[in-house]
């Protein structure tokens, strides 16, 4: 009793500067805030990758790497949690810690704001915590759930909400349904005030991985072999495909027909199918999405022509039968329910008051978020099964990636900071259990 | 093979081999019905049918058998393909750390530099564990004692990891004294917050079209929430026929404090529980199927091995795969 009492008393000022790290398992956002200045984040591949040649390259020195074509990557972060700390800490001090850090920081006079997804592993988050005093010893730190940060965001401003102009934002923001949609899965969160409603949150394990690896095996099936080339298959992903808001009539018009009678919007392209030019990493280090150019379709023609300079892929459904595993996981099998299900399955745990706030307030963060039409479709799908009363209003924040991260930024300059996070004196007077405990029950004090 | 040096010679001499034999396909034959309920499915039904019991009983065992073979089999093969999509490179991967020059590990972490590493950061460091094995422990540390909770467990057991290692006693007072402090300091916020959102309550409940119906009654008393404060804005003009009552809209009422804060309060679930489901609802519908070829609808089936796909020319296509797989 006694000492806990002591260390609130006598508190060391905070630390000026604070380190605020969305930790994702595709790229880490990573930037400082001190006092009112707020640094732009910083996007950082999380991963050692090792190209053709087997040259090794960490973290942000993947903008070096020329070549990519069967590059392997190692990731520190398996499905949203720090599991390999051998190869995150390397990542870590490559970027802040080194002499020739990009964002040298000193962590000694640092604090750090860490955000992780939901639902983890107790052993992990322990290790995380260790990890971060023990080793890296900065002065002060806070873990908490990054979904949640999203609500220090002016929501009503993204979601567009008529009102008046002088009207300041409530920070944090009420009432937020939040999707994230991120590498590894995608998650449903309802925040209440800043803070999860922890039993609400559901999780679909369909994220960017999945839908890269997926269109790999589609385009090896179908082109050539690209299992090996996720680097790429990545950048076509992030390029070409799109969210369907008509599935059947989409796939209806990228079909070629029976035998003997190609349809119409086959040979054109029925406005959908596009022409990818593969990158080769010697003239052309990105591939180009084109409009599809039925006149080069056949192969034969263009080996007539000798034009042998690029190696171009049609994509037709891949485009939206990729990203449609969001809504439909169940159509490779998985025995999950898709995206706006999981809306629902996570409202059915709320008291039915708390529905039209939630509705009316859904943000959609993560990359995938990217995806043109995601949200359209989103709002058509959950409008469809919730109450006809309930206004649904989904919007997407005009940065997705790093919104979770401006909201940690957010977060940093709030006072709750303050009491939320904990010292390095602390976490050694009493130990990493209690500092466990303590961020898990954040959600009462405050 | 050689086959052990020994040469086969073709004979001429053929024999026919005995359960062998062309049957025509009478479709409506007089033992249909007795047939079909025997074989009790609609595989069956679909199956060419025969006149011969013996024939029948077989042929309903082997397609009930390679139905079931061929369930278990498109199962195995499913769950093999989602776990290929779970991973982060096709092949399997060893990228070690590279070797740091030393003028650049100098100005490396402080506690690094100065005493090494602390014996919890050496075991992190030197677990090769991935995600899979980690949820596995934490699934079997369940199953040993259901009563702890996640939190409970994780704190056991980074206490026991961490060096300070305090008795169980004095880690329960401290957790009763931070309980007694956070309700304490709960209390507090919620007088102040009370204090602050007061004003905008009584401005809400006097206008008209709140107080009109009695549905709004508890939203109404719900707005003095400390949690959800009532809008700042205006309320709507009112309007005649507001009392309509096929224009009365029911607002649902909102939960009270208590319930607000048991939910913020309630501790996180575990992994797997939080892992979306499998509901009715997405049962109501049949699977929806695509042709493995081309990603059409798949209308057709493979015989040989039941793959789905759209018409005869991915068909073909599929045909040479299947040939080179299972044999003709």
């Amino acid at each position: 009793m006694a000492p806990g009492r002591k260390s609130k008393t006598h508190r060391p000022p905070p630390p000026s500067r604070t380190l605020v790290l969305d930790n994702g398992a595709y790229a880490i956002k990573a930037g400082f805030v001190a006092g009112e200045a707020v640094d732009e984040p910083r996007v950082i591949p999380n991963c050692i990758a090792r190209d053709r040649d087997r040259k090794t390259y960490v973290a942000s020195d993947l903008d070096q790497c020329k070549d990519f074509s069967e590059a392997a990557f190692r990731r520190p972060v398996e499905k949203g949690f720090v599991v390999n700390w051998e190869a995150e800490k390397e990542i870590w001090e490559h970027e802040f810690f080194d002499d020739k850090a990009p964002q040298q920081c000193d962590p000694s006079e640092t604090r750090l704001l860490l955000a992780e997804p939901s639902n983890s592993l107790p052993i992990l988050q322990a290790n995380c915590d260790q990890m971060v005093f023990e080793e890296f010893g900065f002065a002060s730190y806070y873990r908490g759930i990054g979904p949640s940060f999203n609500a220090y965001h002016d929501v009503q401003a993204i979601l567009r909400t008529p009102r008046d102009p002088e009207t300041v934002a409530q920070l944090p923001a009420e009432i937020v349904l939040l999707i994230d949609t991120g590498y590894s899965h995608t998650t449903v969160t309802p925040i209440l005030q800043g803070k999860p409603i922890h039993p609400a949150v559901r999780r679909l394990d369909v994220g960017g991985k999945f839908m890269t690896n997926y269109l790999a095996r589609l385009l090896s099936l179908r082109h050539y072999d690209m299992r090996n080339e996720s680097y790429i298959v990545n950048g076509m992903k992030e390029a070409a495909c799109y969210v369907s808001l008509d599935f059947n009539g989409d796939l209806e018009r990228t079909w070629k027909g029976t035998r003997g009678e190609r349809r119409d919007t086959y040979i054109g392209g029925g406005g959908i199918a596009k022409d990818y030019v593969l990158p080769d990493f010697h003239t052309r280090s990105r591939g180009i999405v084109r409009d599809f150019d039925p006149s080069q379709a056949s192969r034969a023609k263009k080996m007539a022509a000798g034009e042998t300079s690029e190696d171009v892929l049609t994509l037709r459904n891949e485009r939206f039968t990729v990203p449609e595993l969001l809504f439909h996981p169940s159509d490779i099998g998985m025995r999950q329910s898709g995206i706006a299900d999981l809306v629902f399955q996570s409202l059915r745990v709320l008291p039915f008051g708390l529905w039209p706030g939630l509705l009316a307030n859904i943000l959609v963060v993560g990359g995938n978020a990217l995806f043109p039409g995601l949200v359209e479709r989103l709002q058509k799908e959950i409008v469809k099964l919730v109450p006809d009363d309930c206004v649904v209003r989904v919007a997407r924040p005009p940065n997705p990636i790093t919104c979770t991260w401006s909201g940690g930024a957010t977060l940093a300059q709030h006072e709750h900071i303050n009491t939320l996070s904990v010292t390095k004196q602390e976490y050694e007077e009493h130990g990493a259990a209690w500092v466990a405990r303590k961020f898990s029950t954040s959600g009462l004090d405050s | 093979m050689n086959n052990f040096g020994v040469i086969e010679l073709a004979s001429t001499k053929t024999i026919n081999a005995p359960g062998w034999a062309y049957v025509s396909d009478t479709g409506r034959g007089p033992h249909r019905s007795s047939s079909t309920t025997a074989g009790g499915g609609p595989s069956s039904s679909t199956t060419t049918t025969t006149t011969n019991r013996k024939r029948a009983r077989a042929a309903h065992a082997s397609t009930n058998l390679s139905s079931a073979d061929a369930s278990a089999r498109a199962e195995v093969k499913t769950r093999r393909e989602i776990e290929v999509l779970d991973r982060d490179n096709a092949r399997d991967v060893n990228i070690a750390i590279p070797a740091k020059a030393k003028s650049s590990t100098k100005g490396g972490s402080q506690a690094a530099k100065k005493h090494g590493h602390t014996a919890n950061v050496r075991k992190i460091l030197q677990s090769q564990k991935t995600f899979a094995n980690h949820l596995d422990d934490y699934v079997a540390l369940e199953g040993a004692n259901p009563g702890a909770t996640s939190l409970n467990s994780g704190a056991g057991n980074a206490g026991a990891a961490s060096s300070r290692g305090a008795a169980a006693a004095a880690a329960a007072n401290m957790r009763k004294t931070q309980q007694g402090a956070a309700a304490r300091r709960q209390s507090t916020i919620k007088q102040e917050q009370t204090d602050v959102e007061m004003p905008n309550a009584p401005s809400s409940s006097t206008t008209p079209a709140q107080a009109q119906t009695d549905q709004q009654q508890p939203r109404t008393t719900s707005n003095k929430s400390a949690i959800l404060a009532a809008s700042p804005l205006p309320a709507p003009q009112p309007h005649p026929l507001d009392s309509d009552p096929l224009l009365a809209s029911r607002v649902p009422p909102l939960p009270t404090d208590d319930e607000l804060r048991a939910l913020i309060s309630a501790p996180p679930l575990s992994y797997l529980e939080a892992r979306a489901g499998w509901t009715p609802e997405d049962r109501r519908y049949p699977l929806r199927v695509f042709c493995e070829v081309c990603g059409y609808w798949g209308r057709v089936r493979c015989i040989k091995c039941g793959t789905r796909v759209c018409a005869l020319e991915c068909l073909e296509t599929h045909r040479e795969e299947c040939v080179t797989r299972y044999g003709l």
